[in-house]
């Protein structure tokens, strides 16, 4: 682990969903997050990145306050989030943002983009007198929007302009931290760059502490400084992200590489893809398999009782769990 | 599979020509496709590419018949075996959907029906085409099943939509799509809700049952990567025009078009750090088109002959481009030569 001088750190954060319990639903738990321990530094930038089910949502809303998890501690600068009184939790949430998956959505239809950004601002009492109109021009400057755009309701809008609004509200806030929770999932690759890209620039304007969750490495490649793969609750592998693509040691990592299309002609043979096992895997049998290990081509009967620690590999910073690392 | 399919009498299974799609709107005439012409050969996968909002999906609801309204065919044909779907009614486009032409859509959960079983919703098909029954009809969904990598067919016709995750839910839409045997499948952003993993998996499925059934394949993505890895020949569309078209290889090769340069620039290397170059601005509201080249706002390349629009030419055999500055390129090249 590194220093937990960071300006966001998780220690050993677990959540267990408890459901039914009803009359007609028996009791039925779902562990989304294993064990995940995580220190960000300030003004860095970390990709998230695993398929969907592999507990990242619920990382991004323990991580900004939104969801007590069931064991383990958040700090924030110091201050361990759920040991904070309401009050005090309210003050500390303000600087850590979250941006969600769908954008349209995000955004309450019956306001224009002016007036969702006019609320945020009045409600935790940013508005400086008789500056609230040039308070909102400069938000909507810094994401791209156009001032014509600002009296449109959100179905008026393009994915990508709701997007931009989205992240306009959390920076209203002036955050230290911006998690962004797929922000480019459900937008087409051209408004993908332009989002990701538009994340970047305001963090080395801002200053700001980027968590980018994706489901696909691609996405995170050229922005983050880190990368964090997670699959099943666990952080399965996590390292400077030149270290984890140019050598990715978890084999789920690198299905995710091979998983990404590549610009390249059509071939008719499509070994990369037809290579891999179809779809449907059991769930490991044991609660603490490697949750890897069904589809694992050299998974053993070790991976299948318990997963490996996270360890270092070949650099200090270089972590993964697989027992052949 | 065994079913014998009815002999086709064209060299080209499906010819879209000239295709105009409008809906009327209270602000004026909203025209989502302009002149659009583009044929599939039989076996043929020809993938369909631009950002949202060019079109893409109009292009495959008027080819289905199946545009909401108040969408209509405003002029040119679908001509298919023969036919020209367009002049069809309704019932004989319902035969000829489903039965000859298989369709995939983005979200399998709108197209499924939720309280029916998966094995049932696909046995559906195979009694309304064929009036396949009863314990025959199970017999052969599992038969599909099995023939799409399920190793255990008969459990999953017994599961209900909300059971399955988004990929193996896709993977039943496919089987309902190929349940009879259609020449003609259209895919309209199968993955686009999916994982990559996922992705990958159902992209190399398509490709296995495409090759294994001799199926032509219209294949429309946002994404440009993924088109190049499942199809042979690409059309670019952009603000309801075709702007190239090209095999996948020569589209690499020699992208032509400021608009395909553009397309492939946004990618995101995962093999490189470079990072991608967003397109700047947006796909133009068909209401609200620029005079004369349609990407004119937003190309680099943009002169003064760009303030008319310029027409579809043939660059080379099969390579198609609509640009001034292109076709220029080319012809000077040509006379090089
Ligand atoms: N509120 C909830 N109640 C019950 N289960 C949940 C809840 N939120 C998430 N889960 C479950 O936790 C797991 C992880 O979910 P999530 O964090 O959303 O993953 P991701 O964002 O990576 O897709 C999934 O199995 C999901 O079904
Ligand atoms: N039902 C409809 N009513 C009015 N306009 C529509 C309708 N469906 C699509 N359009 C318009 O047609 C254009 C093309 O849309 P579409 O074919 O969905 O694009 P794509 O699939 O390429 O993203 C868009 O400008 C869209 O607003
Ligand atoms: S015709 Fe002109 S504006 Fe249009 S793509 Fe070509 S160079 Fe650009
Ligand atoms: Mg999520
Ligand atoms: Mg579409």
């Amino acid at each position: 682990m590194r220093s937990s001088s960071g300006v966001v750190v998780l220690e050993n954060v677990g959540k267990t969903f408890r459901m039914g319990g009803t009359p007609f639903q028996p009791p039925r738990s779902v562990d989304a997050v294993r064990e995940v321990s995580l220190s960000i530094d300030r003004r860095e930038s970390l990709g998230l990145v695993g398929e969907s089910g592999s507990g990242k949502t619920t990382v991004a809303r323990i991580m900004v306050g939104l969801l007590e998890p069931t064991r383990g501690s958040v700090c924030f600068e110091g201050r361990d989030l759920f040991s904070a009184s309401a009050g005090e939790l309210r003050m500390l949430r303000r600087h850590l943002q979250i941006v969600f998956q769908d954008p349209e959505s995000a955004l309450d239809p019956r306001q224009t983009v002016f007036q969702a950004l006019f609320e945020v601002l009045q409600v935790h009492g940013l508005i400086r007198s008789g500056k609230g109109r040039e308070q909102i021009r400069s938000l909507l400057k810094m994401v791209d929007i156009r001032w014509e755009d600002a009296h449109r309701y959100p179905h008026q809008l393009s994915g990508g302009q709701c997007q931009r609004v989205g992240i306009a509200r959390a920076l209203a806030l002036e955050p230290s931290v911006l998690v962004a929770d797929e922000p480019v999932s459900q937008l087409d690759v051209s408004t993908q760059a332009q989002i990701v890209s538009l994340l970047a620039d305001l963090r080395g304007r801002l200053g700001l502490t980027v968590v980018l969750i994706a489901h696909d490495l691609s996405v995170v490649r050229q922005v983050v400084d880190r990368v964090a793969v997670m699959l099943g609750g666990w952080i399965v592998e996590m390292a400077p992200t030149e270290d984890l693509f140019s050598r990715p040691l978890h084999p789920y990592t690198r299905t995710l590489l091979e998983a990404v299309p590549r610009a390249r002609p059509f071939t008719g043979s499509f070994a990369r893809t037809a290579s891999r096992p179809l779809g449907q895997w059991s769930a490991p049998r044991s609660p603490a398999a490697c949750p890897f290990a069904p589809r694992c081509p050299d998974g053993t009967s070790a991976c299948a009782a318990r997963i490996p620690d996270l360890a270092p590999a070949d650099n200090p910073a270089h972590l993964v769990r697989c027992r052949w690392q | 599979m065994g079913f014998g399919r009815p002999e086709l009498k064209s060299t080209h299974l499906l010819e879209i020509k000239a295709l105009t799609v409008e809906f009327p709107m209270d602000q004026g005439v909203l025209r989502a496709v302009d002149e659009v012409s583009l044929s599939l050969a039989r076996g043929e996968s020809l993938g369909l590419v631009g950002e949202s909002g060019c079109g893409k999906s109009v292009m495959a609801q008027s080819i289905l018949g199946l545009l909401p309204p108040p969408g209509r065919v405003r002029a040119g044909e679908i001509l298919f075996d023969g036919m020209d779907l367009v002049k069809l009614s309704p019932p004989e486009l319902r035969k000829v959907r489903g039965r000859r032409i298989g369709i995939v859509f983005q979200e399998p959960m709108r197209s499924l029906n939720p309280v029916l079983r998966c094995g049932e919703q696909v046995a559906e098909v195979l009694r309304a085409h064929r009036g396949v029954r009863g314990g025959e009809a199970r017999a052969q969904v599992c038969a599909i099943f099995e023939q799409m990598g399920f190793h255990d067919g008969g459990d999953l016709y017994d599961a209900y939509p909300h059971q399955l995750s988004g990929g193996m839910r896709q993977r039943v839409m496919i089987a309902v799509a190929l349940a009879c045997d259609p020449c003609v499948l259209l895919a309209d952003e199968p993955t686009t809700a999916l994982d990559v993993t996922i992705q990958a998996q159902i992209i190399s499925l398509l490709a296995r049952l495409k090759r294994a059934r001799n199926l032509s394949v219209l294949f429309i993505s946002h994404n440009l990567a993924l088109v190049s890895e499942a199809c042979e020949r690409v059309a670019v569309m952009y603000a309801g025009r075709i702007v190239e078209v090209a095999p996948v290889a020569g589209l690499f090769d020699k992208p032509w078009h400021p608009y395909t340069r553009a397309l492939i620039a946004c990618l995101p290397g995962v093999d490189d750090a470079t990072r991608p170059t967003p397109i700047p601005g947006e796909v133009p509201h068909p209401l609200a088109l620029p005079g004369g080249c349609r990407f004119r706002d937003r190309c680099p390349e943009a002169r003064a002959a760009c303030g008319k629009e310029p027409p579809l030419v043939e660059g080379e055999a099969g390579h198609w481009v609509r640009c001034w500055v292109a076709q220029e390129a080319v012809g000077r090249n040509h006379d090089a030569e």
